[in-house]
């Protein structure tokens, strides 16, 4: 497994990077990001899901997983992913920086 | 299996959208069938509920009415409900937090600019706090306000900045006027907006003089440990963090250093430092409190003049026409100069 998740906007308008290899991570934590990204439905996902208009201050990320011979690449603004779409977001933020 | 009325129950969360979805993809006809008609029906049900939700947010207050929620650590708005107007304050320093910060935009832009709320009709103000796990950001979603408690690491929490609540808020009063768009310069102007009129709530709150203001967006928001004083300089763009984990502040002073980039709706968060110093250039020339001259200017300009896809040459006329229809041809000669300043010529 490999992610790679690119985050911009917000108020401060950083750009952050965040990645995940399968040899850094553990079965459990492998486990529970290919279980957060089945329930976000993510390899099923349109390359890009925007809000009809840019939203002020929101991130927008890039979010890239491959697995088992799936992969997926998506582009999206925060206000128009689901809740288990932003909750993947979060699984990912955490993982790398542990 | 055809019956087009039969469900899965989506509405009430037996069957998640991601099964729903796997089915309407990969079922059976049947199967195919009744997972659309669910999602469908789950789409209106959402759409109904939020049409009443809006209806009963819609109501003008008229007053200053703030309803404050608790998102409990998850990305779900609004949240439980933790204060209202006239209630006390709570044991929650965020709420107490966001609640004063939301009274002081309020209380700023009727006295000093004389609007009433958002919409100028006395929009009811609401906002939750505790958005999301380490969420280290604030906005404004068309409705509401949003905070984020920080990640601790990078960003401590975002209810405890006035000119961030003020910045948020403006993008609403900006909705509503000029709607400049997201992107590009319009969309650098949008945020320069939002500074400029959000930096004026804390010093409008602090009675601070555009001389011995900080001129600090975001101070004291960068967590102990980073190397920083705060997310914008309006005073010195690109001067306030430079940090090995936030990168150097990449705000332009001037035309000069503009960036052309595809990332952050083309860079709105980094060349809006360019007309946020030459508003910063014009409240110091002319002196007293930003709120007195300064403000009210590009204020005016912002209701009267831009529109949506003004750009910064457009910003630097409509602040000129409102100098001069406020407070005459030497007010007008200080904004023109100040544009110059950035390198903005009005054209």
């Amino acid at each position: 497994m490999r992610v790679v998740m690119e985050r911009s906007g917000g108020l401060a308008g950083l750009r952050r990077t965040s990645s995940l290899e399968a040899c850094a991570l553990g079965p459990t934590d492998e486990g529970l990001l290919r279980e957060a990204a089945e329930r976000a439905g993510f390899f099923a996902l349109p390359p890009e899901l925007r809000t009809s208009e840019p939203e002020s201050d929101r991130f927008s990320y890039r979010l890239e997983i491959e697995d088992g011979g799936r992969q997926a690449s998506v582009r999206f603004d925060e206000g128009a992913a689901s809740e288990a779409l932003l909750h993947l977001v979060e699984l990912v933020r955490d993982l790398s920086e542990t | 299996m055809t019956h087009a009325h039969r469900s899965l129950h989506a509405p009430h969360g037996i069957l998640p959208p991601h099964i729903l979805r796997h089915l309407a993809h990969h079922g059976d006809d049947d199967a195919r069938t009744v997972a659309i008609d669910t999602l469908i029906a789950t789409e209106r049900f959402r759409g109904e509920r939020q049409a009443v939700g809006d209806a009963l947010r819609d109501v003008p207050a008229g007053v200053k009415r703030r309803t404050l929620y608790d998102a409990g650590h998850v990305q779900r708005l609004p949240g439980k409900l933790v204060r209202g107007e006239n209630d006390p304050p709570t044991h929650d320093e965020a709420v107490n937090q966001a609640f004063e910060g939301l009274g002081a935009t309020y209380d700023f832009y009727e006295e000093a600019m004389k609007r009433k709320s958002i919409d100028d009709r006395g929009e009811r103000l609401d906002a939750s706090v505790h958005y999301g796990r380490r969420y280290d950001n604030a906005f404004w979603n068309g409705r509401q306000m949003v905070f984020g408690d920080g990640d601790g690491k990078l960003f401590q929490g975002f209810t405890g900045c006035l000119e961030v609540i003020g910045h948020e808020l403006t993008h609403g009063v900006i909705e509503t006027e000029a709607a400049l768009v997201y992107s590009d310069q319009s969309g650098a102007l949008n945020e320069s907006f939002a500074d400029v009129l959000g930096i004026q709530v804390k010093q409008w709150k602090l009675r601070q003089r555009s001389s011995e203001a900080s001129w600090l967006l975001g101070e004291g928001l960068l967590a102990k440990g980073v190397k920083g004083v705060a997310l914008r300089s309006m005073k010195a763009p690109g001067t306030a963090y430079d940090d090995p984990r936030l990168g150097k502040d990449p705000q332009p002073a001037t035309m000069k250093g503009f960036v052309h980039t595809e990332e952050d709706n083309g860079g709105v968060h980094v060349n809006s430092g360019i007309p946020n110093h030459a508003f910063y250039l014009a409240a110091v020339k002319l002196g007293g409190y930003a709120w007195e001259k300064a403000g009210p200017i590009w204020y005016h300009a912002l209701c009267n003049t831009l529109s949506r896809r003004s750009d910064f040459a457009g910003a630097a006329r409509a602040t000129m026409m409102s100098a001069l229809a406020l407070f005459g041809a030497s007010t007008e000669a200080v904004v023109r100069a100040a544009w110059a300043e950035v390198g903005v010529s009005p054209g």
